[in-house]
Order: structure tokens, then sequence, then C-alpha cells
């Protein structure tokens, strides 16, 4: 069921457009994520969703009712920041309760506070209340930021790089057990990232955010399978990308010689690109003759830098090493072919 | 959102009217005689070149005197760590935030014919004459003023010194200086912006120095600001009042504008350390003996007139303090002097009214931030909006200037002002007891928005973002995390803005009604009249003044955060 619709959002900054009729739907209880390099207008359309930035055009629609003209206060949406924004001059308690003091104006002490020390106890912080919150940890801040989200109970929450300032172990860690968290409560989520390992670790479906349109959007296996596009191809880090030019026999002129390729998905140009992953090319004595330009230890497995004759550059993996100038046989195994 | 702009106007149009209006009386009336008297003739007399000189020449010596005085207790304080260096600091804070009235009372106390100082020195050397006579000379104006700028050099100087990296001048020690070489090249030139804006600043005060030189100077001696006062109150010459308040006015905005320039320079990129890695303890007998003796002369120079004060208003028991409640037929006050106390307290709590409202307006109008790179803008939409971010913070900083003018005008000017403007249509005010609290309020406002908007600007707009999307509205917003966030310097502005009130000599002393004298004026009235009793209960109102300033600066310490704030 179709809890967030977001269609054909509209957004520019002193005239120059950021978000070009960008759509998105979330399923409830289902948690996207927004990934797309920085400048792309990912915390723009975040905040048009909140209510703290209007659109130009488009709409927004939460369980069937547009949001249109409705005040950020009373949207019901939860939002957790880059910064954190917690609140210095109160305390982790003070913190987590100011939801539930804003949206219940008569809820009694003894509610908010059970509904603080059960909220703490989901993000691992039970005995936490009576801390300064200027006096904890980075880890710490962001459990507390995450709480004060998630106590009042939204119905959709969003998330802005909110691991962004913490280091690589940490952030791993905290993306599994937000996830663990937001599924254990049934939260529909959206969450804004330029990362792709944070991207895939955490959600449901990704939507890849390019010139200021949804450029795709499926389940991170969906994506790496069958990019979309080059932007989506090469953001993903697959960079062996060649112009192709589809011939009618299904086959496809390239740089490298004429292939036969699959098309993972419809192709309506003839001129499209021709995508080679690095571990389906192998290296021989024979086939496409290329020089050795690097070679570094990747962990369980090499990756190589080749040029060919005609100077087209890819990158391969590889199970042993090679020396650098050397020159090899490179035998293309597959071709995906994806629109440029 | 009307409203709102609509409120935004509130300080401008208190500006224009009690301070940008008066002043063009001013410009007005300086050049609107025809009779060569006015402008001109300050320019050819050579009495008016002799008061010049003499405004002049006290200030820079006084300025002189202050810095010898108060820089080796930069240095003691900047570099060395010893206990009760926070008390004796805040101490020399006193002095300075003392209504000038006290302190002229203070120092005619100690040093007058019948001071403490000639009485024991009478004693001791079984004399006739008091042997120290410097009551109306250049002597006692500079004493007064280095007691009272003093921590002024302590706070600027020692403050930059504190945080200046020790390691500078032992990297010039191991290039091959001596110790004195290494302070005269490298550590004097780091030092030289916080010496010079200290001693701009103090300079300023001086040039502007109204009740010690209108106490202390005697008939003879006149700064600009003193004689401004003669010519209107004694000599009821008001175009020559406006030419000097105009000459007056060139200077201190030059001044002003000198001194806010050097300002700016002293915030150049210097490697600053944090003072606990600068400080040390200290070691030998010879650095222990040094300091202490310097610090204790110190004290006393600054707390003996202050108790002086003190002690000589119980000199006979409360009897001082007693006749303050006396209505006497023939006593100057008209009323029983003991009601100054009332009219200060009442004109006081009206100036943190209006001081806090119109500041806390004022600095909202001026809470924007300087330009910054915005996180998820395309690049192109990112520089044109830094250009439209841009030219709204210019907007901001004139206003931000326009609001801090009042401060480099001195309140004789701004009290002739009113004078002069505010006594005829289209505003007759010369019969409301407003005209007070409003003067006051322009001396406290520039003060109030000063403490307040450091504050308001430390407040991420984030948090309130954040309070939104938790479903606080707006006003909720406020009341929730801005309120919470300024309640303190709110509290110090208040504070301030009380202090300002009760002490203020120079602008009450013009428009004051006779039978509604605040403390000052009361005790300037005492101080003008002969004989024992009248002196005796300018001490008692003085010691009343000193120790309401005293709770007020107290308080005020006690709800201090942490080191922001500008002042």
């Amino acid at each position: 069921m179709i809890a967030l619709q977001v269609r054909d959002i509209v957004k520019s900054f002193d005239g120059a457009p950021l978000l070009r009729e960008a759509s998105l739907e979330i399923a409830r209880s289902e948690i996207v994520c927004l990934l797309g390099p920085s400048g792309s207008g990912k915390t723009t359309l975040l905040r048009i969703i909140a209510g703290l930035e209007q659109p130009e055009r488009g709409e927004i629609f939460f369980d069937g009712h547009a949001l249109r003209g409705v005040p950020v206060h009373q949207r019901g949406i939860g939002m957790m920041f880059q910064d954190l924004a917690l609140f210095p001059h109160q305390n982790v308690f003070e913190n987590v309760a100011f939801g539930l003091r804003m949206h219940a104006t008569r809820a009694p002490r003894d509610e908010i506070r059970a509904r603080v020390a059960e909220t703490l106890e989901l993000v691992g912080l039970a005995g936490f209340a009576g801390r300064d919150v200027n006096n904890l940890s980075g880890g710490e801040q962001q459990r507390v930021a995450l709480a004060r989200a998630l106590a009042p109970r939204p119905k959709l929450l969003m998330f802005d790089e909110p691991l962004g300032a913490l280091d690589r172990i940490l952030r791993e860690q905290l993306v599994a057990e937000l996830r663990a968290i937001l599924k254990r409560i049934g939260m529909t989520a959206l969450y804004v990232t330029h990362d792709q390992d944070e991207a895939f670790a955490i959600a449901d479906r990704v939507a890849i955010i390019h010139a200021g349109r949804v450029a795709q959007i499926g389940t991170p296996e969906e994506i790496y399978r069958a990019p979309a596009n080059a932007f989506v191809a090469r953001f993903l880090g697959l960079t062996n990308l060649f112009p192709a030019h589809l011939r009618y026999d299904a086959r496809a002129e390239t740089q490298l010689g004429t292939f036969d390729a699959t098309t993972p998905r419809p192709i309506n140009n003839l001129m499209a690109m021709a995508l080679i992953r690095p571990d389906r090319v192998r290296v021989g004595a024979r086939g496409i003759a290329a020089r050795v330009e690097e070679c570094t230890f990747r962990g369980g497995k090499y990756r190589a830098v080749v040029v060919t004759e005609n100077g087209a550059r890819l990158t391969i993996e590889i199970e042993r090493a090679l020396t650098v100038g050397a020159r090899v046989g490179l035998e293309i195994e597959s071709v995906e072919i994806i629109s440029a | 959102m009307r409203l709102t702009n609509a409120l935004i106007l509130a300080p401008l149009a208190f500006l224009a009217v009690f301070y940008f209006y008066p002043l063009a009386a001013i410009l007005q009336t300086s050049f609107a005689a025809g009779d060569a008297r006015g402008a001109l003739e300050i320019f050819t007399d050579d009495y008016y070149a002799r008061v010049v000189l003499f405004t002049v020449v006290q200030a820079a010596l006084s300025t002189a005197l202050t810095l010898a005085a108060a820089l080796p207790a930069a240095y003691i304080f900047a570099r060395y760590d010893f206990r009760g260096a926070s008390t004796l600091r805040a101490l020399t804070t006193i002095p300075f935030l003392m209504p000038t009235i006290v302190v002229a009372t203070a120092f005619s106390a100690l040093f007058g014919p019948r001071g403490s100082v000639n009485l024991a020195l009478m004693q001791l050397f079984q004399l006739d004459q008091p042997p120290i006579q410097i009551l109306n000379t250049l002597a006692i104006i500079l004493l007064a003023h280095t007691f009272y700028n003093f921590t002024i050099v302590l706070r600027i100087v020692g403050g930059f010194w504190a945080n200046l990296d020790p390691q500078i001048e032992n990297v010039a020690r191991v290039l091959g200086a001596n110790r004195a070489r290494a302070f005269w090249h490298v550590t004097l030139p780091l030092l030289a912006p916080a010496i010079i804006a200290a001693a701009l600043l103090v300079f300023i005060f001086d040039f502007t120095s109204f009740g010690v030189v209108l106490i202390l100077g005697g008939p003879r001696l006149a700064t600009l600001e003193v004689e401004i006062y003669r010519q209107t109150v004694n000599l009821f010459n008001l175009p020559i009042a406006a030419a000097l308040s105009l000459a007056q006015l060139v200077c201190t905005f030059a001044l002003t504008i000198v001194y806010t320039r050097l300002q700016a320079r002293l915030a150049r990129p210097l490697r600053l350390r944090p003072q606990q890695i600068v400080r040390r303890k200290l070691r030998h007998a010879r650095e222990k003996i040094l300091a202490w003796g310097y610090l204790a002369a110190m004290l006393i120079f600054l707390m003996t007139p202050l108790v002086a004060v003190i002690a000589a208003s119980f000199e006979n028991g409360f009897g001082y303090y007693a006749e303050l409640f006396v209505n006497r037929r023939e006593s100057i006050m008209f009323v029983p002097p003991i009601d100054a106390v009332r009219n200060s307290l009442f004109f006081a709590g009206a100036t943190i009214v209006l001081a806090v409202t119109l500041g806390l307006i004022a600095a909202y109008s001026i809470d924007r931030r300087p330009p910054t790179a915005d996180d998820d803008v395309l690049s192109g939409a990112k520089r044109s909006r830094k250009i439209a971010v841009g030219s709204q913070w210019s907007a901001v900083r004139l206003l931000d200037a326009v609001y801090m003018l009042p401060l480099g005008t001195s309140a004789v000017t701004l009290g002739f002002g009113f004078i002069i403007a505010l006594d005829k249509p289209p505003l007759n005010l010369r019969t409301s007891i407003w005209l007070v609290p409003i003067a006051h309020t322009l001396v406290a406002f520039p003060f109030v928005v000063r403490s307040i908007l450091p504050i308001l600007r430390s407040i991420q707009p984030r948090l309130r973002e954040a309070a939104q999307v938790l479903g606080a509205s707006p006003a909720r917003v406020w009341r929730e995390i801005d309120l919470p966030i300024i309640t303190r310097a709110i509290i110090i502005g208040a504070v301030f803005a009380f202090t300002v009130s009760m002490g203020e000599f120079g602008a009450t002393a013009l428009v004051a009604r006779p039978e509604l004298p605040t403390i000052p004026i009361a005790i300037y009235r005492f101080l003008g009249q002969p004989g024992l009793a009248n002196f005796g209960q300018a001490l008692a109102l003085s010691t009343i003044l000193m120790i309401v300033s005293a709770a007020a600066i107290v308080a005020m310490e006690r709800v201090r955060i942490g080191e922001i704030g500008e002042f």
C-alpha cells in the first residue's frame, strides 16, 4: 500500500533548476533510500516533503491526502538532520520528550515519561535520560537524535545523511542497527545519502537521483544487476562504458569490436552504451591486445587497469597479479547494452 | 508577517526621533545664528581653542598613565597562574562599572582638604595644612581617569596576551634573541593592535569624560563636554553649545570609526592557545615579590577610593543617612533627598523595559549570518544565491552600524540635543517625565543589542527546523527554543540597562526636571553646596549608589554565559 507519493516536484534556486519533475513512491513500512552525488537535490526534496521548502510545481500526497498548504508542524513527518540539531539547552529526556509534548497537549506526564523510556531503550540508551546532550559521544548523540525523531511515532521518518560525521566502522554498525530498529517498529522511512554502501545496507529500495529526477528506483540488487543508464552504472562504480551502435541483428559495434550483447532492459535508441563488468574479462595470450598500466591487490582479488591498442581503458578484476607494462590478451565474456 | 515588519521598524523609528532628530537640531542651531555667534566663534576665539587643547592633552596624558599602570597587570594576569587571579581580575572591573559621580565623590573624599589621605598625613607629621592639594588640578583628573579605565587595558591587552602562543617567543630566543629583544621584536609587534585598540578606547572615554572633570576639575578646567554643559546651563548660550557639540560629535565619530577598524584587524588569524597551556606558576622569590607587590599596589589604588567613600559616609554613624529622609525648607532638593532613590529606581525600571524591548527587536532584525555556501545546491545556483544573500548581508551590516551609533556619541551631546530639539512643537517633551528614561535608553540600547546578538546568532537555524518538524508551531518554536537560549542574555542586557540608568550623569544633568532628581543629580547638587552636612549626604547617596551598582555587577557575573557576549 502506497504511503507517500511525490509527484513531479519542480524546484529551482535563483533560476537554476535543481529538481525537474522528481517523482517517488514509498509503500507503508518500506525503507527507501535517495542516493545521489552532492548537489543533486536530494536534501532539497526531503525539505520539500517536510514542508521546510515550497516546491514551484508538483504535489505530495500522504495516504492519498495532498500536503500542499499543511504547515511543517502539522504534517506528522519526522526528520533527522545531518547536523543532528539536538537542543543544547535540554537534556536527553527533554530532547526526546519534545515531540510528544508538542503533539499531545494534554498527554499525561506519566505517559510521556513511559514513552521516552521505551524509545531510549529501543535505541540502546536506557538510563541516559538525565544526561546533558552536550557531553555525549558522537554515536550517543546520533541515538538521541534518532530517539527524538522516533518518539512521536511519525507517519514517515526522514533521514538527511545522519551518519555523515561518523567514522566508517561506527557508521557501518549504526546503519545495521538503524535498519533493525526501523524494521522492528515497521516505520516508513526515506533516507538520504551519497554513500552507495550505506544506501545498499539500509534500503529496501534505492532511488538514484540524477539531474533533478529519479533516474532509477529498485532493490539494491535490481539496480546493480541492471543499471538503467550510464550515469547510474558510473555512480555504482561500473566504469567500463563504451559508446555502442546497436545493429539490426542485435549485435553491438564498439571501439573494442562487435559483440553479441544482452540488453537487461529495453533500449529505444540505437546509440547506446556497452557495459563490461570488471569480472567478465579474462586475461590470457589470445584476444584483444592490451598493455597493463596498473595492478593493485584488493583483498582476495587483484584490480588492474589495462589499455588496448586503440586506446580503450578497462578496469578488470583477476585472480593473479599482472606485471605493470606487460602485454596481455583480453577475452570479453559478456557485454550488456544500456542507455547512454 | 506584516506585523513583524512593522515591529522591526520600531528601533529605527526610536533612533530617528530621539537620536537623529536631536542631532539635526544641533547641526541647525550651530549654523543658524547669523550674528557671528556660533560655529565660527569657536574657531576664532582663543578660549575655545584652549578648551579643545585641554580636552586632547588631558585625554592623551590619562591614556598614557593608564597604559603605564595597567600593562604590567596585563602581563601578570596573562602569563602567571596564581591563587585568587580570577577574583582579583573581577575586582578591577568594579571601578569601571561605578557611576562617574561616585568616582568623583570618591576622589574628593580621598584627596580633598578634609579627605582621609590629608587627615592621616596631617596627624602623622603634625602638620597644620593639608599637604596634598590636588583638587581642581590636572593631577586628580588623571588619577581618576586611570582609576576608571585601568580594567579596559587589563582586559583587552591581557585577554589577547593570554592567548598568545609563548612558543613564538621561544622560537625567537632559540634563534639567538635575548629576552628583551625577543619581547621587543616579537611579542610587542604581536600585541601592538591590542594595545592600540585599548589605548584608543581609553582615549575616547577620557576625551568625553564629563562628571570627573566637572566635579574634580573645578571652575577653571573644562573639557569640551564640560564646556557644552556650562554654556547651556549657566550661560544659556545655545549656538556656542551647539557648535561645541558638533565639534565633539565629529571627534568622537572619527575616533569610533578608527577604533572599529582596528578591532576588525585584531581578529587577524593568529594561532591562539588555550590559556591553561600559556600560564605558569610564579617561581623564584624575586618573581613572587615583584608580582605580589605590584598586585597589592594595584588593589590599594583601585579599592581605597571606594572604601574611603563608605568609611567617610559613616563618620557620624548613620547621621548622614538619616538626614536623607528629612525635607528641610532651605534644602536645595525641595524634596527629601531619599526621593532621588525612588526617582532613579523608577527611571531605571522604565529604561529596562524600553531598552530591552527595542534591543530585542533590533537584535532579531540583524540576526543574519554571514553568507556561507549551502550544502545541497547546484554550484551555479549556489553562486547566484550567494550574491543575493550577500546584498542582504550588507544591509544587515549597515543596520548593525546604525544601532551602534549612540555608543559613539557623548552623553552631554545627547542631552543637549534633547534640550534644543524636544522642547518645542512638533515634539514638546520638556515637562515629560519620560525624557530621562528615553535618554537613558539611548545610552543603554547598543549595550543591550550587543549582549543579545551573539547569543541569538549562536542558535543554529536547524534547531528551529527540528522543533517545527517535531510539531512546534512558529510561536511555540520561539517559546521553546529561542527564549530559553536567550533568557540569560536578556537578563544581562537588562542589568546593563539598569546600571547605565542608575549611574548616568551627563545627559541627565541636562534633561532631568529640577523636582525629579536622580541619585547622581542629587549627589552633584550636594557636592556643589558648602558644608560638611551636604558633603556627608553626598557620601551617603554615593554609598547607596555604589552598593546598588555592585549588586547589579555581581548579579550579571552570575548569569554570564562563559566568554560569549561582547562586553
